[in-house]
């Protein structure tokens, strides 16, 4: 079986290597026939790399030990259904899982591109078979997962205890799945820039695959942040590691991007910037695949440690060159029409949009590089962690959740300062009472309580704006419900970003709770001992020892009286595997929509007693509710819409 | 009511600045031993698992470093002679954030220029934008007030039956 998916590989590899050149022959022979044969390979290559996939699904299933990677990545005693973790939990099976994802992407682009894109489609294609076809190949000769060992062992490694999760079944394919994605909206800006006819058919399906590759992304990353909140025991959901900060960063400029296409979709402006940030978040994307490649989780030491990560470097370099080279190039082309009516106009507020999320993105970057940075010119290493990018990026991002709740306020083209101070009116007060009663509460750190007071001034914005239309419709005889649905209806791009809006709003009422409240405490309790934290009275009742085949389990039970005295037992699961010599956790929550009570157990010590880590996490709820309300959120700015004759309308709202 | 609108933006500077001011002053002062330990363990990296803090590492030595620290400020130590007791026995990169002095300066103050450039940026921006707009057309400034959304929906709803010419009342413009 296994030699079917080599087989199947390589076949994958031929096939794209002729699909990009055979596109690049076609074009420049103008021949009709070899680039509709060239494009025929979209289809074709998934099918040989399902085959590639398949047959190592049926090697791990098999427990087929002759392949070193199934040796490496699983055992005899893993439960079948951590298959699908254990195939991208390396590097070569994450290798061909993104090809596997890249190449349905590819088919789909190809399929339902639109007639208005037929000249740039040749080109699109070549560049997806481009990248394509390096990943396929540094599989093939560097990372082969079908590589065999030259003998057969008894058992293999078994798969590392903290990806058997279900926040692991999600969150590393979305993620990988998001980074690849770009390629797609990144090819059709770049096949339009080749052709050199420069105009605003692509805008649409670029804003379809940017906005769906946008959502993929925000929820791998908010998978991530939950499976590390209930596993890696810590009681955190995010570190500012340099694997996180790879994964951020094109999303930081995606986010940029679904905004400011919007303006070239609404005034045909930004024709140049979007092209730009597009390049960006594409070069960000690899970057973050390149520093992907030392294994599921490495860290900056690693940083082109093996030869695979000099050749992805080498890859981000020469797609840099040829990206700004054929801009370049171009530049003539592109020359746009700027006609900015006012400073004060929803144009502008995106383009402040755009600038303050770059910047969050440069910061990031320059936090992800800067050890390497110090290595060459002062000769010593750094670390740079969370309380460089507390300090940094926090007000960054304090005044990005201000433009967000601004920005929205400003009317397309031209504005006064008159009606802008009128439109803030209701938010502003909104907010200021939220701040007043804060502080009555007892919220007084600075920064906790203004940013509440920006995500009330947010929240308000965008309810009222949802109150006002569907009372003005409601007028015409429709009930309350039928009059929100048929606003919401009306301009789906918008009222589903403002959900997506509403959905930032409520992940920062989790981090900013938790950040700045947070309660945390680590004990050692004995049998029978208890401890007070917060208003949680918290006792430790016995551990049930389980012996499984490849690991021990630790179920540590915990009594817990509330402040209104309601008896909750909590159980809080540890694991110690022989064979990795590692130990896992599982956090006991108890969740609820003000705060959670979070356990996990740190440490058995030698004489009988148990190592707590307690933590009360205010708003905690809020972050992963998040996730729905993005997605929610995209889904309507997605959904298609009849368009109408009488699309051009430069109206404010 | 028109009174409660011209009171409103006074009401917000004041409450804001006001609160500023008090936030300012209340936080800071009074933090436990432990609350100090824990701020403590968050800047510094154990030195065997790289990326993980002392508060995150569940590994002996962040045990061991985390009791120093506790043992420490017990004993009466400021924040910063611990901090560079950890430096002088495992090196620069035990802290979390490269300190702000020498050529660690720059990471820095590159993160502090990056609001004050991202603002330097959309001024020039927006004005050689608006100077190209200006050098190519005058063009028409229909000042729409944001507030009237019902005025203005009434207004579309006639525009856009009057365009199909079927009187249907509620069709609506997907680019409204």
């Amino acid at each position: 079986m296994a030699e079917i998916g080599s087989i199947s590989l390589y076949i994958a590899l031929t096939l794209s290597s002729y699909g990009l050149i055979g596109s690049i022959l076609g074009k420049f022979f103008l021949s009709y026939q070899i680039q509709r044969s060239a494009l025929r390979t979209a289809y074709l290559i998934p099918i040989s790399l399902l085959i590639s996939t398949l047959s190592l699904v049926i090697a791990f299933l098999n427990h087929d030990f002759r392949l070193e990677y199934v040796a490496d990545h699983s055992n005899l005693a893993m439960n079948p259904i951590y298959t699908w973790v254990a195939f991208y939990s390396g590097n070569e099976g994450s290798l061909l899982y993104i090809a596997m994802v890249l190449s349905l992407l590819t088919a789909i682009a190809v399929k339902f591109m639109p007639k208005s894109l037929e000249s740039i489609k040749p080109y699109t294609f070549a560049i997806l078979s481009g990248i394509l076809t390096f990943f396929l190949a540094v599989m093939t000769f560097m990372a082969n997962p079908f590589d065999t060992l030259p003998f057969i062992p008894a058992d293999g490694q078994g798969i590392n205890p903290l990806l058997t999760h279900p926040g692991m079944f999600f969150h590393p394919p979305m993620l990988m799945a998001g980074l690849i994605g770009v390629s797609v909206p990144f090819s059709i800006a770049m096949g339009m820039l080749i052709t050199g006819h420069i105009s605003n058919n692509w805008v649409e399906f670029g804003r379809v695959w940017s906005l769906l590759i946008w959502a993929t992304l925000a929820i791998g990353l908010l998978l991530g942040s939950w499976w590390a909140y209930t596993i890696l025991g810590w009681g955190g959901y995010w570190a500012w590691d340099p694997i996180e900060n790879v994964a951020l960063m094109p999303w930081l400029v995606l986010t940029a991007f679904i905004h400011s296409i919007m303006v070239q979709k609404r005034r045909g402006l930004f024709k140049v910037w979007n092209i730009v940030l597009i390049n960006i978040a594409f070069t960000l994307a690899l970057f973050g695949m390149f520093i992907n490649r030392g294994g599921p989780v490495v860290s900056v030491h690693s940083f082109a440690s093996s030869a695979l990560g000099w050749v992805f470097l080498g890859f981000l370099a020469f797609s840099l060159v040829f990206s700004f080279g054929v801009f370049y190039l171009r530049r003539t082309n592109l020359k746009g029409t700027a006609s900015l009516d006012s400073m004060l106009s929803r144009e502008a507020a995106f383009l402040a949009n755009n600038i303050l999320l770059l910047a969050i993105a440069f910061v990031t970057l320059w936090g992800v590089v800067f050890p390497l940075v110090s290595e060459v010119f002062q000769g010593t290493t750094v670390t740079v962690a969370a309380p460089f990018y507390n300090k940094v990026n926090g007000p960054l991002f304090f005044v990005l959740i201000f433009l967000m709740g601004v920005g929205p306020l400003i009317p397309w083209r031209n504005s006064s300062w008159g009606s802008l101070r009128k439109a803030i009116q209701l938010p502003g007060l909104v907010a200021t009472g939220a701040i007043i009663l804060l502080l009555l509460m007892g919220i007084t750190k600075p920064f906790a309580f203004l940013s509440y007071g920006l995500c009330a001034f947010v929240a308000t914005g965008i309810l009222r704006e949802w109150i006002k239309g569907t009372l003005s419709l409601k007028g015409k005889g429709h009930n309350y419900a039928f009059a929100f649905v048929k606003l919401v209806a009306a301009n789906r791009p918008r009222y589903g970003g403002y959900i997506a809006h509403l959905a930032l709003v409520s992940l920062a009422l989790g981090v900013i709770g938790s950040s700045f409240y947070g309660i945390q405490k680590d004990v050692i309790l004995a049998k029978g001992e208890s401890v007070k934290v917060d208003t949680y009275n918290i006792e430790y009742i016995e551990t049930k020892v389980l012996i499984k085949a490849d690991r021990t389990e630790f179920l540590n039970y915990l009594n817990v009286t509330d402040d209104r005295n309601r008896n909750i037992e909590m159980m809080a699961w540890r694991a110690f595997y022989p064979d990795q010599n590692m130990a896992a956790t599982r956090a006991a929550i108890k969740s609820t929509l003000i705060e959670d009570l979070y356990i996990v157990s740190t440490e058995a010590l030698a004489d009988g007693r148990v190592a707590f880590r307690i933590l009360v996490n205010p708003l905690i709820w809020w972050m992963w509710f998040a996730g729905p309300l993005l997605v929610t959120g995209t889904l309507i700015a997605l959904w298609p819409q009849s368009t109408v004759a009488f699309s051009k309308s430069d109206y404010p709202m | 009511m028109l009174r409660l609108r011209n009171l409103a933006q006074p009401i917000i500077v004041i409450t804001l600045l006001t609160s500023i001011l008090a936030g300012c002053f209340s936080s800071s002062n009074g933090l436990t031993i432990e609350e100090r330990a824990q701020a403590l363990d968050k800047q510094l990296i154990c030195p065997i698992c790289p990326t993980e803090t002392i508060d995150q590492s569940q590994v002996q030595l962040a045990k061991q470093m985390k009791n120093i620290v506790r043992e420490r400020l017990t004993g009466g130590a400021s924040e910063q002679e611990i901090l560079d007791f950890f430096v002088s026995r495992y090196g620069e990169d035990v802290l979390a954030a490269p300190p702000a002095h020498g050529f660690n300066l720059t990471i820095w103050i590159v993160g502090a220029l990056a609001l004050p450039s991202a603002i330097l940026i959309l001024i020039l921006t927006l004005r050689s934008m608006r100077r190209a707009t200006t050098a190519q057309s005058p063009s028409s400034k229909e000042n729409l007030d944001i507030s009237d959304i019902g005025q203005y929906l009434i207004q579309a709803d006639k525009e856009i039956s009057e365009f199909l010419g079927t009187g249907s009342k509620h069709e609506q413009s997907d680019e409204v």
